[in-house]
């Protein structure tokens, strides 16, 4: 589930947007072609490696959302900061036993994954309610006799 | 004869209901469910119905590893993912509810700025409470 989100983000994003910015009228159409055969490309290099190497697209998968939930502010959400404490632990026990058990640690990274990603979510149900919270006070005042 | 045959029969059967007992399934796997079906009856199912399909593959696939190898860790792992897979759908469900209540409440006070009265809409965020504080499944 994490896998597959952050390996097509990854291969899919940057190059089409920066080709379609800097390009000009008629340079356009090359650029095009190219900007469409890159996330191809970067996809099928990234599945080859996968075929390689079990663990590294979910460890980078895992890491990918660990940083995201930390960019969401989950380390200073008392519910977040816990799933994304475990995330870090099970992605380092992941990282520990890449080389010897792959398939465990594959495994254990999309562990890691889905803590990582259920903490950036905590931390944006935290976000949101503290903005629903501050909009009804404010209406709570206006509407007070 | 006819003794030793039905009582051989009868311990046949018992030996039989005996290997075909559910084995016991992971604690992981009991929460994943019983989280699970908390978001599906819940308002998750109609603010967050993608991720709620996606908690129901997760635990789709738990079930199966279950069914398949009960013993192997990767299957607590599996019913952790789903686990938290439903804890997920249940959070984004929060943050819909919340930002819903947000823009009733923003939308309310244009009102009061512009008519100089207001029906105070009822919150839904104090109602949805997944996940406070617990760790379920570690």
């Amino acid at each position: 589930m994490c896998t597959d989100r952050s390996a097509i983000a990854a291969a899919g994003r940057p190059c089409g947007r920066e080709a379609h910015g800097r390009a000009g009228p008629r340079t356009n159409a090359p650029l095009r072609r190219v900007a469409s055969v890159l996330p191809i490309a970067t996809l099928a290099l990234t599945v080859g490696c996968a075929a390689t190497f079990p663990p590294r697209t979910q460890l980078a998968a895992a890491q990918a959302e660990l940083e995201h939930a930390e960019v969401e502010g989950a380390a200073d959400m008392p519910d977040a900061r816990l799933h994304l404490q475990l995330a870090s632990e099970d992605l380092e026990r992941a990282r520990r036993l890449a080389p010897d058990d792959p398939t465990h640690a594959a495994s254990l990274a999309d562990v890691a994954c889905a803590e990582a990603r259920l903490a950036g979510s905590l931390a944006r149900r935290g976000d949101a309610r503290a903005r629903a919270r501050a909009v009804e006070a404010e209406l709570r005042k206006a509407t007070e006799p | 004869m006819s003794r030793t045959t039905t009582v051989l029969a009868a311990s046949l059967v018992a030996l039989a209901s005996a290997c075909a007992v559910p084995r016991v399934p992971p604690a992981n796997l009991v929460e994943a469910r019983a989280d699970f079906a908390h978001a599906r009856d819940g308002a998750t199912a109609s603010l967050a119905p993608a991720d709620l399909r996606a908690a129901e593959g997760a635990l789709r696939s738990a079930e199966k590893a279950f069914r398949d190898h009960p013993a192997a860790p990767s299957t607590a792992e599996l019913a952790l993912v789903a686990d938290r897979a439903a804890l997920y759908a249940q959070s984004q469900a929060a943050i819909v509810r919340a930002d819903e209540d947000a823009r009733r409440a923003t939308a309310a006070l244009e009102m009061i700025r512009t008519r100089g009265r207001v029906e105070v809409p009822r919150s839904g965020a104090a109602q949805m409470q997944p996940s406070q504080g617990s760790v379920p499944g570690r």
